[in-house]
């Protein structure tokens, strides 16, 4: 594996490394202890999403969108149906757009509960990695009370969502609403401002502003970064304008703006925030449809639309056009973690190699999304 | 020399602050949540989506669950007995196809016929023991012959319907 000039060495890291969130492989050249390039190898979980969407009808293709961003299914469902709706100019009655909201934002803890747990056991803390996951598994029975699944829910469907929720969800939602600010505090304690941590992630793999563009890096990564851009006031959808909620943006309080401290705390406090959007939306819950009346065959009528939506891990975009059939002629998918890999290569480079691993938890990516 | 100091208090008290949270846990029974589960088995609640059930006595054969199936996992055939009602006679589910998305169990027109049972263990030692055959095999020697597959059945369907 030795290069011609024995100065370097290439080294593969993946496909099967337990800090590559998926399977990921990443051809490293190394200067000693130190990285002189990075070239990401993708494709390993590639299923032909796409194409798929090209054979089934409009309602089929909706499971499959479950498993672009596996740990943010219902983020994904919902781009997906706003997309097709707006297609069809449907309109989705009110009850339906705060459950989706309800469902979104507790996605959002659950994935961001994830890339705070994996991140912390990439850098070599255990325990919160398992703190993270009993939390979640409290969102996960949510969801199993109201859809019946855990990890794929197909559950945010064109029109609204597929079934009402049963009693005794609301109760739940408020019992996880009130225990996890106090487990917020403990992942502090343990995690977010133990020395050591710190240390570890603050300065290291700066995000700049105008790199931050160049590469098209939307989400956590890029309020990190300090810029104020989220999709659910910049082009709010849904009930998202009558909301009361910050979009925490990135400060270097440990050390530079955009670092990878930043990024890492920048979750922490998304998950606050959509604990305080979830509150707000149980009080707003009135009777009422839980899905307008679609057809159950869609022949929407031929043309293109976008449209994006801020998941946990960035913007996701569908764009679709439709030749007037009922399965969608093309149907483009961009995927937040696709453009948040883009650049570690630029990151990676003249840096020793355990920033790595905290370069790519930092940057929370998922495999599935980016292949798709 | 006073601010090296500082940092080794900081950094001493900040991971003891983290252990007092472990230790916490390690030695509190009442924070434990993990089941022993081939012990201790959790009940799914209402609406869970396990393994797929037919009833296949009430079932009309409208194949509409088939054709809405974005995975194909349901292979289905159907004849007409003597009374000309449409029946079921193959109806296989490929429970290692099935991606429990539920579309089949909406798009059924018959009040519980096709549901999710609450089982969620059946692993299998080959592919095809995981397909549950609820057909009622009453096939006529010549048609045995032809593997009838969905879309013919969903041809089928449709003539029955006009
Ligand atoms: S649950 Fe979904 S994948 Fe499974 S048989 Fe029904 S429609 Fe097909
Ligand atoms: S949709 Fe229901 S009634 Fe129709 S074939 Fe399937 S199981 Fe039978």
């Amino acid at each position: 594996m030795t290069n011609a000039d024995e100065k370097f060495m290439q080294v593969n890291m993946g496909p099967q490394h337990p800090s590559t969130h998926g399977v990921l492989r990443l051809l490293v050249t190394t200067d000693g202890e130190v990285l002189s390039g990075v070239k990401p190898y993708i494709g390993y979980l590639h299923r032909a999403l796409e194409k798929i969407a090209e054979r089934v009808t409009y309602p089929q293709f909706s499971p499959f969108t479950d498993r672009l961003d596996y740990l943010a299914s219902m983020n994904c469902n919902l781009a997906y149906a706003m997309t097709v709706e707006k297609l069809l100019n449907i309109e989705v009655p009110r009850r339906a757009q705060i459950l989706r909201v309800i469902m979104a934002e507790l996605n959002r803890i659950s994935s961001h509960l994830i890339a705070f747990g994996s991140f912390s056991s990439d850098m070599g803390a255990f325990t919160p990695f398992l703190f993270g996951i009993r939390e979640r598994e409290f969102i996960n029975d949510l969801f199993e009370i109201a859809c019946g699944a855990r990890l794929t829910y197909n559950y945010i469907r064109i029109g609204g969502v597929s079934k009402d929720i049963p009693g005794g969800f609301i109760e739940k939602t408020r019992e996880f609403l009130d225990y996890f600010p106090a487990k917020i505090k403990e992942y502090n304690e343990l995690l977010s401002y133990n020395a050591i941590f710190i240390k570890r992630l603050a300065n290291i793999a700066v995000i700049s502003p105008d790199d931050a563009f160049d590469y098209g890096i939307t989400g956590p990564n890029l309020r990190a970064s300090g810029i104020k851009w989220d999709l659910r006031r910049e082009e709010p959808y849904l009930i998202y304008n009558e909301l009361d909620f910050d979009i925490p943006v990135g400060k270097g309080e440990m050390g530079k703006t955009g670092d990878a401290w930043d990024r890492y705390m920048m979750r922490i406090y998304e998950m606050e925030q959509s604990a305080k959007i979830v509150r707000q939306c149980l009080d707003l819950l009135a009777p009422g449809d839980y899905t307008a009346k679609v057809s159950k065959v869609l022949k929407p009528p031929a043309g293109e639309v976008y449209v994006r939506a801020e998941n946990p891990r960035g913007e996701l975009g569908f764009y679709l056009i439709s030749d007037g059939s009922t399965k969608p002629y093309r149907l483009k998918i961009r995927a937040p973690s696709f453009a948040n890999l883009s650049i570690i290569p630029k990151l990676a480079r003249g840096v020793m190699i355990a920033d790595l691993v905290a370069i790519i938890g930092s940057l929370d990516i998922i495999l599935p999304e980016i292949d798709r | 020399m006073a601010g090296y100091f500082k940092k080794m208090y900081h950094s001493i008290s900040t991971v003891l602050t983290g252990l007092g949270i472990t230790i916490k846990y390690g030695i509190n029974p009442k924070t434990e949540v993990t089941q022993q589960y081939p012990e201790v088995k959790r009940e799914p609640p209402e609406g869970f989506r396990g393994k797929l059930f037919v009833d296949i006595n009430i079932c009309t054969g409208c194949t509409a669950c088939a054709r809405i199936c974005p995975v194909d996992a349901i292979t289905l055939k159907t004849v007409r007995d003597e009374n000309k009602k449409l029946r079921p006679v193959l109806f296989d589910i490929d429970n290692a196809r099935c991606i429990y998305c539920g579309l089949c169990v909406e798009a059924c027109p018959v009040d519980n016929c096709l549901y999710f049972e609450k089982k969620y263990e059946f692993s299998a030692y080959s592919k095809e023991d995981l397909i549950s055959h609820f057909g009622l095999g009453e096939v006529k020697p010549a048609e045995s012959k032809t593997e009838d597959k969905k879309t013919e059945a969903g041809k089928e369907g449709k003539e029955a319907a006009q």
